[in-house]
């Protein structure tokens, strides 16, 4: 989904923590050198940039500001902490399942041109992705996707 | 062994070599280029360009600066935490990503008692056998860190009876900030270190404390251990010379981590500014990476962001190539180092070498100012607090308002024991008379 020569960058987002800072930041950047921007979330969260899409797959739980509290940093319970020290994150299962069966989603996945999978609620899914799309398009990182903008903008 | 007359083979390992632009990488590319200047034959055994090409930044400029007679071996270096491709992610890193990283630490020390380098070690001692067989080496010189680089030189050693020097830099046992052991005796680590610094022709080390310490705790090996200096790689350009009435410019130049007091330095600039009307319109332009990876310590952030509303300045990385524009175009510079009594830093001697007017913010008790003591234009604050950095940011405007040639003239005179050449001069000659007796033995 290449929009006059920019490639677009989609953002799955599918935990339920707040995203780093440096996730935010280059947002801004890659939409403001021309990237469309989409993030796919669980719940619904603050928008990376005023003005990129976002598709939340399930519509609760909601704080006053119309976001997952969780997404804020609002403290989690007992039982994800304890999950969480187990490294399994609670909610990748449920988040991956939810997204293969949202025709939308799926949509919006297959057009990206590259994916940051910003998240390790996020990591399952896009690896499955990336063995899909080859090498380049699905990265961890966000000087993973800066590499794999300027590769795509060169080509 | 190197016939009568014959150029002698040096094999130089440094894990970090051009295009790499860490600061150790000066260093190593001036060790390679003396021992070229001297007459050797200089093979380098470094990794590939890859790490450096998509990871940490390269500085392109610095291959230029080679001697082209060296000869550069590259051979591969995995850093697979950090890759971040998620199609090269083997399936169980996908499913347990901690638990994989956690894994692969404790599988990466199993060839050599190092994280993320332990690895290397394999290619390091095949690529040694490689090069010897070739072209055989006379000396090998291992420069760390990474600490893994020994191994070469210890492989070398037990089979060919090849001497070896290991130039330290800084230390593996010893925590240069706290000046603690960070590995205790009867570790893996200290066996490694012990057999390494025991059987070595020399040990090199940047500054006298970090000998001293090794000295106390490898007493068999404390006869072979000298300091050879960072120093600096070519005298400064001419100052550019200040316009009358112009605002002062301060200038730091380094890499900006999470132990250099930044905080400190903003702190006591804005400190300076309000009391002393000379520093009114004054900057202070900050060059550098930030953090060795390129991510800023959130700290440090913070601090920039502080500092730009009273003139302190991030003015992002520069090329060691143009490194002397900077220093030219400056007042003053800033030494602003983390604390610890075993820390010099390289840019303390480029620093000398301009003969500006040097304010250090740091502690008093860093290697560092044994460095800079009894240099005529030196302003140490005598601790971290606001009103000491702004005590000494005021007396060093005062010299730089005053531009004195005379006293320039006597700080780049008091540098000159520092130029890199005079630090490896005398040590690559005493290698050069050993290896030359060692051949003439054999013979």
């Amino acid at each position: 989904m290449t929009t006059d020569g920019h490639p677009c960058v989609l953002v799955l987002a599918l935990g339920r923590d707040p995203l780093p800072a440096a996730v935010t930041e280059a947002a801004a950047r890659w939409e403001a050198a021309g990237s469309p921007l989409i993030t796919i979330t669980l719940t619904p969260r603050a928008s990376l940039t005023p003005t990129s899409r976002q598709v939340a797959l399930v519509a609760r739980p909601l704080g006053p500001d119309g976001a997952d509290p969780s997404t804020a940093g609002a403290p989690r319970s007992t039982a994800r902490k304890a999950l969480r020290r187990l490294h399994l994150d609670p909610v990748r299962w449920p988040a991956a399942f939810l997204l293969l069966v949202s025709p939308r989603s799926r949509r919006l996945l297959a057009d990206a041109d590259v994916v940051l999978a910003a998240d390790s609620a996020s990591v399952l899914l896009g690896w499955a992705l990336a063995l899909r799309r080859g090498e380049g398009r699905v990265l961890r990182s966000v000087s993973g996707v800066d590499r794999a903008l300027r590769r795509t903008t060169q080509i | 062994m190197p016939a009568k007359g014959a150029r002698p083979h040096v094999l130089y390992i440094a894990w970090g070599f051009p295009p790499c632009r860490s600061g150790g990488v000066y260093r190593a590319m001036a060790t390679a280029n003396a021992f070229s200047q001297d007459g050797w034959d200089v093979t380098v055994l470094t990794i590939d360009r890859d790490l450096w090409e998509r990871r940490t930044g390269a500085d392109p400029a610095l291959e230029q600066r080679v001697d082209p007679r060296v000869m550069v071996e590259r051979i591969p270096f995995d850093w697979p935490v950090l890759e971040d491709d998620l199609s090269r992610w083997p399936p169980l890193r996908a499913l347990a990503p901690r638990a994989w990283v956690k894994m692969r630490t404790k599988l990466d020390q199993i060839p050599f008692p190092e994280k993320v380098y332990g690895p290397w070690r394999r290619h390091l001692e095949r690529a040694a056998d490689r090069i010897h067989g070739h072209h055989p080496v006379d000396l090998v010189v291992a420069t760390t860190n990474p600490q893994v680089s020994v191994t070469a030189a210890l492989h070398l050693a037990e089979r060919h009876r090849i001497p070896y020097v290991v130039d330290y830099r800084d230390a593996w046992s010893l925590d240069v900030f706290s000046g603690r052991r960070l590995h205790p005796e009867g570790s893996r680590v200290h066996t490694w270190e012990r057999r390494a610094l025991t059987g070595a022709l020399e040990v090199w080390f940047v500054n006298e404390p970090i000998r001293q310490w090794h000295r106390a705790a490898y007493p068999a090996a404390a006869g072979r251990m000298h300091v050879v200096a960072n120093g600096y790689d070519e005298p400064a350009k001419e100052i550019d010379g200040r316009l009358p009435g112009s605002a002062l410019r301060f200038t730091y130049v380094g890499t900006i981590t999470g132990k250099v007091p930044v905080p400190e330095l903003v702190a006591g600039w804005r400190r300076c500014r309000e009391q002393d009307p000379l520093l009114i319109e004054a900057n202070a332009d900050l060059y550098g990476y930030l953090g060795f990876y390129g991510a800023a310590h959130p700290a440090l952030t913070a601090a920039l962001d502080t500092g730009r509303e009273v003139g302190v300045r991030y003015r992002g990385p520069v090329s060691k190539t143009r490194v002397s524009e900077v220093y030219a175009a400056s007042d003053a510079l800033l030494l602003v180092l983390g604390t610890g009594r075993y820390v010099t830093s390289g840019k303390v001697f480029e620093y000398l070498a301009t003969g500006l007017p040097i304010v250090s913010v740091h502690d008093p008790g860093n290697a560092a100012s044994e460095v800079l003591a009894g240099y005529p234009l030196w302003f140490p604050a005598s601790d971290l607090s606001p009103e000491a950095i702004a005590a000494a940011l005021r007396a060093a405007a005062r010299a730089a308002a005053a531009a004195d040639p005379a006293a320039r003239t006597a700080g780049r005179a008091f540098a000159e024991r520092y130029s890199r050449e005079h630090q490896l001069r005398p040590r690559i000659g005493a290698l050069r008379t050993a290896v030359s007796a060692r051949a003439e033995e054999t013979t």
